[in-house]
C-alpha cells in the first residue's frame, strides 16, 4: 500500500512538472467513498497519456487534458475499484469510489512482512471484519467463529469472559491448548491460555479459566489473516505449529479528522433450562427414596401443596402447619442481564503521517444477578515519516477490567459448583423461611450471589515501535521494532459462611496474582523489487529475541473474625491454608529468520522460508531447532489458453510443504523442582514448619515437537469477481509429541513431561464467496466455507497391552483421559486414546435398555430396574473387560456461513456457524439421568418415567439406581454434539443525513447474538468450554454453564 | 546518513547482547539434602506427606470403612449409599478412596527414595550432623516400610518402587505380597539401625522401626505364604516377640485413656508414632470429617459410625469402661441450636438409619466452639497400648505365660481387669485378646488389618458373621456383610493404576 502511494505521489510530481502542448481542456470534480466522504489522494489519469493529478485534501481534482488524446480519465485508490469515466463532453465530474475487497493488488500481511495478495503461495485466509459486527463483539475470537474455514472457535456466551479455544485445522497436539499463535501489528501475545493459578479446591475442581486473550478491542481491529500451512506458518518456527493469527489494527487514512462514535445497549438471557422435577413431583421422588430405604416419608402432599413432616423420639410424625415454599431455582437464579457498551475513535492523517485514536468502556451484566464485567480501552495508533527515508510507527494499547463472578463456580459436582447447586438443590423449602436468600441453610444456590465473590481485575498494556530505514539500495530496508505486553491480573474469590466452601472454613478467601510481561526485538532486513518487470523479489531477513517473564502467586486464607469485608482484607482472617507462595516461569527465544519470495512473469511464484529457534525451556543439546518451508504457485489466469476462456479473474494453484516447531509446555520441564508443594508441616505445639519435597519428574530429554504439513491449494474468481472461493487440502502430521502425560500413581507422581507419539490431520477447506446482485442500492453477498478434518493417532509409544473391543482383547497401545471429577459419580476418565484412532474416543459400557423382573440374563449384582450393560465378553458380570468405544468427540465437520443483504439504506447480516458429527459425554445426566436419591433434584422424565416393578420401563432405571463409584461410564451420557447456530443478526438502517454539516453518517441498528441453536444436546449447550486445556478431557460437559442470547440495540455516528 | 548510523549502532548493540537461553527457576536442587536445616526440612517433607489429605483421611476412611465394623454417613447417610453397598459392607470395587490413598502413600514412598538416594550417611556417625543425616536416613526407611506394609495388606501384590521414577523408567510391574514384606523387614531393620532420635521431639524413635518389624512377624506368623524359607509360624512369633520387647518399658501408658483423643496431651509417653497436626499448617481436616454432624459449631460430617453389635459388646465385656466414653458418641447438644441429638444407644430405637449405630468419636474435634475445617489434634498410628496387646497375643501364642501381664498392664489404666474369656484355652485367650484389639484401638488405623491377620476364617466367624448374625440385626439399618472369599480379603488395585501403568494388565 506505502509502495504504491508513494509510486503514485512520484508520479505525480513527474506529471505535474511536464509543460503542457496541444489544445486543452480542464476538467474537475470530487471524489468520495460510498458514504460521502471526500478521499484525498486519488490518482486521476487520463488513458493513454502520461498525464494524471490527484485529489486534494477534499477529495476535489482538476486536470488539464489534451482534447484530441485523451477520452478517458481513470481513477484509482488503494483499496478501491479502478474507475474508468469516459469525458466526452462532460468537464464537472463526481466520481464515488467503491471499496474493492478482492482486488488482487491488495497486500497481504504475511508473517514479518507484506506481500501482494496474487504473490501469496501459502494457505492464507483473510477473515473479513464487518464492522457492525466487530463493534458487537467482546473478543477477537468472536470474529473468528464461523468465518474462515478450518477454525474452530469454542466459547460459552452465557458466562462473561470465560475462557475461548480456538483451533486450526484440527488438534495439533495431545495437549489441551492448541491455541494458535496471535500477532498483533507484529507483537507475539501468547496469552490465550494464560490465566491466574487457582488458588483453591482440589485436582479439576479448580476455579475455571478465563479469557487470556484480553486488551484487543475488535473495533479497533483492521483486518485478520490467519496462516495455515506450514510454508505461511514457518517463519514463526517453533511457535507457529497451531496456526498464526496475524491482526492489523486501524490506521488514520489522509485527510481530515474523521470521528466515529457508537453506543449499544443489550440484554442477555439464558436460552435453555433443564427440565427438573416440580415440588410437589419431587417430594414423591423423597417420600418413594425413603420407603426404599426403609425410612419414614419427609412429605406430605396435599394437591398442589406440599408439607414438612418431622420425627419425634419415638418416631412420632408432626405435619407442618405451613405449606413448604415451592421454587424452581433456574428461575430463581438466572435473569435478565442489561449491558451497554460505549466508545469512540477519531483518526485522520496527513502526508507525513496519520493517526488513530481509540477509546471504549463495557458494561456487562451476566445472567447471575452478581455476575459482571466492566471493561475500559484506549489505544493510540500513530505513523509519522521522521524524514524521506525513515518511518516510525507506534502502537499503544491500555485496557482494565473488572469481572464479578463470571464463570460457574467450583468443576467438581455436589454444592461446590453453582452450576449444580442451581439444577438440583431441592425445590421444596420446609420450615418458616421468610427470606431465602438469608434463612436458607448453607450452600443453597442464593449463598452464590448473596455470599460468593469472585473478583477479577486486570491491567494490559501492549505496545510497539518500529523504525524503517530505506537503505540506499532501491528495494532495500531496516527496521527494528520493539514491542510489549505488560499484563497483571488479580483474582480473589470469597466464600461467606453460607456458602459450601465457606461453611466449612468459617470464610474463606482465596487470592490468586498474574504478573506477566514480554518483549520482543525484531530487526529485518526487507528487500522489495522488481527487476525487467519480470522478476519480483521479496525477501526478509531477521534476528528477533523474545522474552516472557511471568510470575504467578497464589494465597489463601479462612476462618474470619468478620466476613464484612469480602475478598479485600486477609488479615481478618485467622488461619493461612495456602501461604504466599511464587510460581515463575520465564522463557527466552533467539532466533535467525528469513524468507524469500519470488515472482517469475507474474505467473510462477516461489517462497522459501526458514527460522532457527533457540529455546530456554530445553537442555542445551537439544535447544536449537530448524523450520524450513518451501512452496510454490501457479497463476494460472495469466496463462493465455486460460486467458482466451475469458472466464477468470483469479484462478491460481497452491502447494507448499514446511516443518513447524512447537515448545508449547510451560519451562523447567528439564529441571528436577525440590522445593515447596504448597503445604506445611505441622510441630509439637501445634506449630508450623516448612516441609520440603521432590515435586515432579524432571525429563532431560525434552525436545521439540515437529509438525510437517503439505498442503494444495486453488484460488478462484470467476463471473466478474462475482463467485470467488478457494479450496485448501492438507496433511499434517506432528511428531514427537510433547505431552503432561499421565503416569502410574505408584511413581509417586501423576504426570510427566515427555516427547512421545505421532498424530496426522487431514483435511479438506472449502470457501467461496457469492455476490449475485451488486447494484448500489440491492446487494447480495453470501460467504460460506467448510472444513473437514481428520485427527488420528498413528503411534503413542506406549508398549501395547490388552485393550478391549466389543469384547475381544487386542494388542493395543493406548493410554486414557484424566478422571473428570474427583467425587463419587464420573471419577473414572471418558476418553481413552488409541493408536491408530481418532483422539480421545469416549470408551465405556454399552447399554441395551433395563433389566426387567422376568429377565433372567441378569449379569452378577444386577436387579431389576438396573441399567442393562452389556456384557460384551460374556462372562456374565460387569468389569473393565467389557468397556468398548461408545462415542467420537471429534467434529466431522465444521462450518460457516454469512449472508449479507443491501437494500438502498437497509443493511442485514446473518451468521451462522456449526459444528456437526461429534459426541459429547453429558456427566449432568449421571446425577440427573438416574433416581438416585440422594436428595438433589433430578429430570422430571428421569423420575416420573423410572423403573417400577409394576410399570416397568425400559429406557429409565429404577428408584435408587446409581452409577457411584463405577469404573467406566457408560453410553447413557453420550449425546449427538452437532449444532448449527445462528450467531449474530445485525439490521441496519443508515439515517438520511448527507444534508446535515455535522454528522457524516448516522447509522442505527438491532442485534441479536446467539440467537437460534438447532441441535439434539439435551445439556445447557453443546459449545462445551469444561477442561479447555487439559487435553486429556474432551468433549465432556460437566456442569458447563447455561447458554445466553443477547438482543442489542446499536448508533453508529460518523462526523 | 545520521539515521544510518543510529541503526547501525543499534543492530551491533543487539547483536552484541548476550541471548542467555539457560533457565533459572526458583527450585532447590537434590543438594537440599546436604544441609542440616534443609534436610531437616525435607525429613518434614516426608511425614507431610503422611498427613496430606488422601493418605490420613482417606486412609483412616479405607481402612475402617473396609473392617466390618462401621458404617459410613458419608456420600448419603443411607443404608444404600454407594459406599455402604460397595466397600464398607466388604464388596470392594473402584472406589475413589483407595485410589487416593494409594497415590498418598506412594507419593511418601517417592520422597523416601529420594531421600534414600541423595543422603550421605557415614558408618558410625559421631558428629551431630552425621547423627542428624544418619536419623533422616532412618526415618526415609521407616516410613517406606510403613507405607508399603500399609499397602500389601490392603492390597497384596503390588509395584514396588525402591528408586525413584524418571523420564525411562515410569512403569513398574507388580512384586509378589512376599517380595514387598521382604522389603519392608530389611527397610524397617535399616530404620531401626539407623533412627538415634537426631531430629528431636515429634518424631519417631527406632523403637517404632521394632513395633513395626514385630507387626510384620505377627502378620507373616499367620500367613504361611508369605513365609521366608524354612521358618516357621512359631520362629516368627518368636521374632516378634524379640522386636516388641525392645519396645517394652520404653514407654508407659498416659493415665487418662480419652486424654490420647485430645490435643492437650499430645507426643505423650505413650506415643511411639505420631502425626503431627497443626491448624495453623492447614494438614488435616479429620476433625471436620470425623465430628459428628452439629456436635461442633462449624460444618461437620460425622463420616463414620460404629456397628452397634459392636458397642454392645464392647458394653457388655466392659461395663463402664472409660473407653466407652472416649470412643463413642450417642448423645450431644446441637452446638447451634442447642437441640439434644440423640443415636443408638440414647435413642434405642434404630428406627432409621442414621440414627441406628453411634458416632465414632475418637477423631472429633472436642472443642464445641471449634469454627474451623482444620484442627490441632495429632495423629498417633503407634502407642504403647498397642504393644501392650501385642506382647499379650504374641506371648499367649508363644505360651511363655507373660500373656495375661500385659492385658493386666493394659487393662489397669481403665480400671478393669482380663474378662473371664482370657482365662480359659489358648484359643479362648487369643479370641479375646483380638477382640481387645478392638476395644482399645478400634478405628485408629489397624482394624482392617487385625480383623484379616489370622485369615478368611477367623475374619468371618468372628467379624462378619457377628455382626451379620448378632440378635439385634435388623435389616433396614443395619449393613449385610459380604462373605465371598475372593472379595473380602484385599482391595483391587486401583483404576488410576491399572489405567496408567503399562506393566499391570
Amino acid at each position: 500500500m506505502k509502495i504504491k502511494f508513494k509510486l503514485a505521489v512520484i508520479a505525480l510530481v513527474m506529471i505535474c512538472t511536464q509543460s503542457v502542448f496541444s489544445q486543452t481542456k480542464t476538467l474537475s470534480g470530487t471524489v468520495s467513498d460510498e458514504s460521502g466522504v471526500p478521499i484525498p489522494g486519488v490518482s486521476v489519469i487520463a488513458v493513454g497519456t502520461t498525464n494524471g493529478t490527484s485529489t486534494d485534501f477534499d477529495g476535489n481534482f482538476n486536470i488539464t487534458i489534451l482534447s484530441n488524446q485523451a477520452k478517458t480519465l481513470m481513477f484509482s485508490y488503494i483499496g478501491y475499484a479502478s474507475q474508468e469515466v469516459n469525458v466526452s463532453n462532460k468537464t464537472n465530474f463526481n466520481i464515488i469510489m467503491l471499496e474493492d475487497q478482492t482486488q488482487l493488488d491488495e497486500v497481504v500481511v504475511v508473517g514479518y512482512g507484506t506481500v501482494l495478495k496474487k504473490d501469496v503461495t501459502g494457505a492464507v485466509t483473510t477473515v473479513k471484519v464487518n464492522a457492525d459486527v466487530a463493534i458487537q463483539s467482546n473478543s477477537v475470537e468472536q470474529l473468528l467463529q464461523g468465518n474462515a474455514a478450518g477454525v474452530q472457535v469454542t466459547q460459552n456466551a452465557g458466562s462473561l469472559g470465560s475462557g475461548i479455544s480456538v483451533k486450526i485445522r484440527g488438534a495439533n497436539s495431545l495437549r489441551g491448548n492448541n491455541e494458535p499463535l496471535y500477532v498483533i501489528d507484529g507483537v507475539i501475545i501468547s496469552s490465550a491460555g494464560e490465566d491466574v493459578i487457582a488458588s483453591g479446591g482440589v485436582g479439576n475442581s479448580g476455579q475455571e479459566n478465563q479469557n487470556g486473550l484480553t486488551g484487543i478491542n475488535p473495533r479497533d481491529i483492521e483486518s485478520i489473516q490467519i496462516l495455515k500451512d506450514a510454508s505461511a506458518t514457518a517463519i514463526y518456527g517453533s511457535r507457529g505449529a497451531n496456526g498464526v493469527v496475524l491482526i492489523t489494527t486501524k490506521k488514520g487514512k489522509n485527510g481530515k479528522v474523521k470521528i466515529n462514535s457508537f453506543i449499544t445497549t443489550s440484554v442477555r438471557t439464558i436460552t435453555k433450562k433443564y427440565d427438573v422435577l416440580n415440588g410437589v413431583d419431587y417430594a414423591n421422588y423423597q417420600n418413594e427414596i425413603d420407603g426404599l430405604n426403609g425410612e419414614d416419608p419427609g412429605y406430605e402432599i396435599n394437591g398442589s401443596q406440599v408439607f414438612g413432616v418431622a420425627y419425634d423420639a419415638a418416631n412420632n410424625p408432626t405435619v407442618s402447619n405451613t405449606p413448604a415454599q415451592i421454587l424452581n431455582w433456574q428461575d430463581e437464579l438466572y435473569r435478565q442481564g442489561f449491558s451497554t457498551k460505549v466508545g469512540m475513535s477519531a483518526s485522520g492523517g496527513s502526508d507525513n503521517g496519520n493517526y488513530y485514536i481509540s477509546a471504549g468502556f463495557d458494561d456487562q451484566q451476566g445472567i447471575v444477578a452478581n455476575s459482571s464485567l466492566k471493561s475500559g480501552d484506549l489505544r493510540i495508533n500513530l505513523n509519522q515519516d521522521l524524514n524521506e527515508n525513515l518511518k516510525l510507527e507506534t502502537r499503544v494499547s491500555g485496557f482494565f477490567n473488572s469481572t464479578d463472578f463470571t464463570e460457574s463456580g467450583d468443576l467438581i459436582g455436589g454444592s461446590e459448583s453453582f452450576v449444580n447447586n442451581v439444577i438440583t438443590f431441592r425445590p421444596v423449602i420446609t420450615g418458616e423461611i421468610e427470606d431465602l436468600g438469608q434463612d436458607l441453610e448453607a450452600a443453597n444456590p442464593y449463598s452464590w450471589v448473596n455470599d460468593f465473590s469472585d473478583f477479577s481485575k486486570e491491567k494490559r498494556y501492549i505496545g510497539s515501535l518500529g523504525l524503517t530505514y530505506e537503505l540506499p539500495l532501491e528495494g532495500l530496508s531496516y527496521q527494528i521494532q520493539a514491542g510489549g505486553d505488560v499484563r497483571t491480573k488479580d483474582r480473589r474469590r470469597f466464600y461467606g459462611i453460607t456458602t459450601y466452601q465457606g461453611a466449612n472454613a468459617n470464610g474463606a478467601l482465596q487470592i490468586s496474582t498474574l504478573n506477566a510481561s514480554s518483549y520482543q526485538i525484531n530487526n529485518f532486513l526487507r528487500f522489495n523489487r522488481t527487476f525487467n518487470n519480470k522478476h519480483r523479489i521479496n525477501a526478509t531477513a531477521g534476528v528477533t529475541y523474545d522474552v516472557r517473564n511471568v510470575e504467578n502467586s497464589i494465597y489463601a486464607v479462612e476462618d474470619f473474625v468478620t466476613t464484612e469485608l469480602t475478598t479485600e482484607q486477609p488479615f481478618l482472617a485467622s488461619i493461612i491454608t495456602q501461604p504466599l507462595q511464587f510460581f515463575r516461569s520465564d522463557q527466552q527465544i533467539f532466533s535467525l529468520l528469513g524468507r524469500v519470495n519470488y515472482t517469475f512473469n507474474d505467473k510462477y511464484i516461489l517462497t522459501a522460508s526458514f527460522r532457527r529457534d533457540g529455546v530456554s525451556k530445553f537442555s542445551k543439546n537439544n535447544r536449537y531447532g530448524f523450520f524450513p518451508s518451501f512452496a510454490v504457485a501457479w497463476r494460472l489466469e495469466d496463462e493465455k489458453f486460460i486467458k482466451s476462456l475469458n472466464l477468470f479473474e483469479d484462478l491460481k494453484l497452491r502447494a507448499g510443504w514446511g516443518q513447524i516447531g512447537n515448545h508449547g509446555i510451560g519451562p523447567y520441564g528439564t529441571l528436577s523442582n525440590y522445593g515447596i508443594n504448597g503445604s506445611l508441616y505441622g510441630t509439637p505445639g501445634n506449630g508450623t514448619s516448612v516441609p520440603l519435597s521432590l515435586n515432579n519428574i524432571a525429563n532431560p530429554n525434552l525436545t521439540w515437537e515437529t509438525t510437517e504439513q503439505l498442503n494444495f491449494g486453488l484460488d478462484f474468481a470467476t463471473k466478474n469477481n462475482r463467485f470467488s472461493g478457494s479450496i485448501d487440502m492438507y496433511d499434517k502430521t506432528t511428531k514427537d509429541l510433547l505431552q503432561r502425560s499421565p503416569i502410574p500413581t505408584s511413581s509417586g507422581f501423576g504426570t510427566i513431561l515427555i516427547n512421545r507419539g505421532t498424530i496426522s490431520n487431514k483435511g479438506l477447506e472449502v470457501a467461496f464467496n457469492v455476490a449475485p446482485v451488486s447494484t448500489d442500492d440491492f446487494q447480495i453477498n453470501i460467504g460460506a466455507n467448510i472444513a473437514f478434518n481428520k485427527t488420528k493417532i498413528e503411534t503413542l509409544g506406549i508398549p501395547l497391552k490388552d485393550f478391549y473391543i466389543d469384547g475381544t482383547a487386542q494388542q493395543k497401545s493406548f493410554y486414557f483421559g484424566d478422571n473428570i471429577s474427583r467425587g463419587l459419580v464420573f471419577k473414572s476418565p471418558a476418553n481413552v486414546f488409541v493408536e491408530g484412532e481418532e483422539m480421545s474416543l469416549f470408551y465405556g459400557y454399552q447399554t441395551n435398555g433395563v433389566y426387567q423382573t422376568e429377565d433372567t440374563d441378569l449379569t452378577e449384582g444386577a436387579k431389576p430396574g438396573d441399567i442393562r450393560i452389556v456384557d460384551q465378553n460374556k462372562d456374565g458380570k460387569i468389569d473393565l473387560l467389557d468397556r468398548t468405544f461408545i462415542g467420537n468427540p471429534n467434529p466431522d465437520f465444521v462450518y460457516g456461513f454469512d449472508l449479507n443483504f443491501k437494500l438502498k439504506r437497509l443493511t442485514a447480516n446473518f451468521q451462522f456457524n456449526g459444528v456437526y458429527g461429534n459426541d459429547i459425554a453429558n456427566g449432568n445426566l449421571l446425577r440427573l439421568g438416574n433416581a438416585e436419591g440422594d436428595g438433589g433434584n433430578i429430570l422430571t422424565a428421569t423420575y416420573n418415567n423410572a423403573w417400577r416393578p409394576n410399570s416397568q420401563s425400559n429406557i429409565y432405571p429404577r428408584i435408587g439406581f446409581t452409577t457411584e463409584n463405577r469404573p467406566a461410564i457408560s453410553d447413557r451420557i453420550i449425546e449427538d454434539g452437532s449444532y448449527l447456530r445462528l450467531n449474530n443478526v445485525t439490521i441496519g438502517y443508515d439515517i438520511p443525513v448527507e444534508k446535515s454539516k455535522f454528522f457524516e453518517r448516522l447509522n442505527v441498528y438491532i442485534a441479536g447474538q446467539n440467537l437460534v441453536t438447532w441441535t439434539h444436546y439435551s445439556g445447557y449447550n453443546p459449545e462445551i468450554t469444561n477442561f479447555l486445556y487439559t487435553g486429556l478431557i474432551n468433549g465432556v460437559d460437566w456442569n458447563g454453564s447455561p447458554n445466553a442470547s443477547t438482543i442489542l440495540l446499536g448508533l453508529n455516528i460518523n462526523f | 546518513m545520521k539515521n544510518f548510523k543510529f541503526i547501525l549502532i543499534l543492530i551491533f548493540g543487539f547483536l552484541s547482547s548476550s541471548c542467555n537461553l539457560d533457565e533459572d527457576p526458583i527450585f532447590l536442587d537434590e543438594t537440599l539434602y546436604d544441609t542440616p536445616q534443609s534436610a531437616s526440612a525435607a525429613l518434614d517433607g516426608i511425614y507431610q506427606e503422611l498427613t496430606n489429605y488422601n493418605t490420613l483421611e482417606r486412609r483412616i476412611f479405607v481402612v475402617n470403612g473396609f473392617s466390618g465394623l462401621f458404617v459410613a454417613a458419608r456420600g448419603g447417610d443411607n443404608i444404600n449409599s454407594s459406599h455402604n453397598s460397595q466397600i464398607v459392607s466388604l464388596k470392594p470395587t473402584y472406589d475413589g478412596d483407595s485410589e487416593s490413598m494409594w497415590g498418598g502413600l506412594y507419593g511418601a514412598i517417592a520422597q523416601t527414595n529420594s531421600a534414600i538416594k541423595s543422603i550421605t550417611v557415614v558408618d558410625n556417625p559421631s558428629t551431630k550432623d552425621e547423627l542428624l543425616f544418619s536419623d533422616i536416613a532412618g526415618h526415609a526407611y521407616f516410613v517406606r516400610a510403613w507405607s508399603y506394609f500399609s499397602l500389601v495388606r490392603l492390597f497384596g501384590d503390588i509395584p514396588l518402587w525402591l528408586e525413584l521414577a524418571d523420564s525411562e523408567n515410569l512403569n513398574k510391574s507388580k512384586s509378589t505380597a512376599k517380595e514387598v514384606y521382604a522389603q519392608v523387614i530389611s527397610d524397617a531393620k535399616n530404620a531401626a539401625s539407623l533412627l538415634n532420635g537426631a531430629s528431636g521431639n515429634g518424631y519417631p524413635k527406632r523403637y517404632a522401626a521394632n513395633m513395626l518389624l514385630a507387626k510384620v512377624y505377627m502378620t507373616l506368623a499367620t500367613n504361611p505364604d508369605l513365609r521366608e524359607g524354612s521358618l516357621t509360624e512359631m520362629d516368627y512369633w518368636q521374632m516378634a516377640y524379640t522386636e516388641a520387647m525392645k519396645v517394652y518399658g520404653i514407654y508407659t501408658l498416659v493415665p487418662n485413656y480419652s486424654s490420647l483423643f485430645t490435643d492437650s496431651n499430645e507426643n505423650s509417653t505413650e506415643s511411639i508414632f505420631e502425626l503431627q497436626i497443626s491448624q495453623d499448617a492447614a494438614n488435616s481436616q479429620m476433625g471436620r470429617n470425623f465430628t459428628p454432624p452439629n456436635y461442633k459449631a462449624s460444618q461437620a460430617y460425622g463420616y463414620l459410625r460404629v456397628h452397634a453389635d459392636v458397642y454392645d459388646q464392647h458394653v457388655n465385656t466392659y461395663p463402664g469402661d472409660p473407653r466407652i466414653d472416649a470412643t463413642y458418641l450417642s448423645e450431644y447438644a446441637n452446638a447451634n441450636t442447642g437441640d439434644i441429638i440423640k443415636v443408638y444407644p440414647a435413642d434405642a430405637t434404630r428406627a432409621n438409619f442414621k440414627i441406628a449405630n453411634p458416632y465414632f468419636f475418637k477423631f472429633a474435634e472436642k472443642d464445641k466452639t471449634h469454627s474451623n475445617q482444620f484442627n490441632n489434634q495429632n495423629h498417633i498410628i503407634y502407642r504403647y497400648g498397642e504393644l501392650l496387646i501385642m506382647l499379650a497375643e504374641i506371648s499367649n501364642e508363644l505360651q511363655n505365660g507373660q500373656q495375661l501381664g500385659y492385658v493386666t498392664e493394659l487393662l489397669d489404666r481403665v480400671g478393669k481387669v482380663p474378662h473371664a474369656g482370657y482365662l480359659g484355652s489358648k484359643e479362648n485367650f487369643r479370641d479375646a485378646i483380638m477382640m481387645e484389639y478392638r476395644f482399645e484401638l478400634i478405628g485408629e488405623g489397624e482394624d482392617s488389618h487385625n480383623n484379616r491377620r489370622r485369615g478368611f476364617d477367623y475374619f468371618l466367624k468372628n467379624t462378619i458373621n457377628k455382626h451379620n448374625n448378632n440378635p439385634g440385626f435388623n435389616a433396614n439399618v443395619d449393613l449385610t456383610l459380604n462373605t465371598t472369599k475372593s472379595e473380602v480379603m484385599g482391595l483391587p488395585i486401583p483404576l488410576k493404576e491399572v489405567n496408567t501403568n503399562e506393566l499391570i494388565n
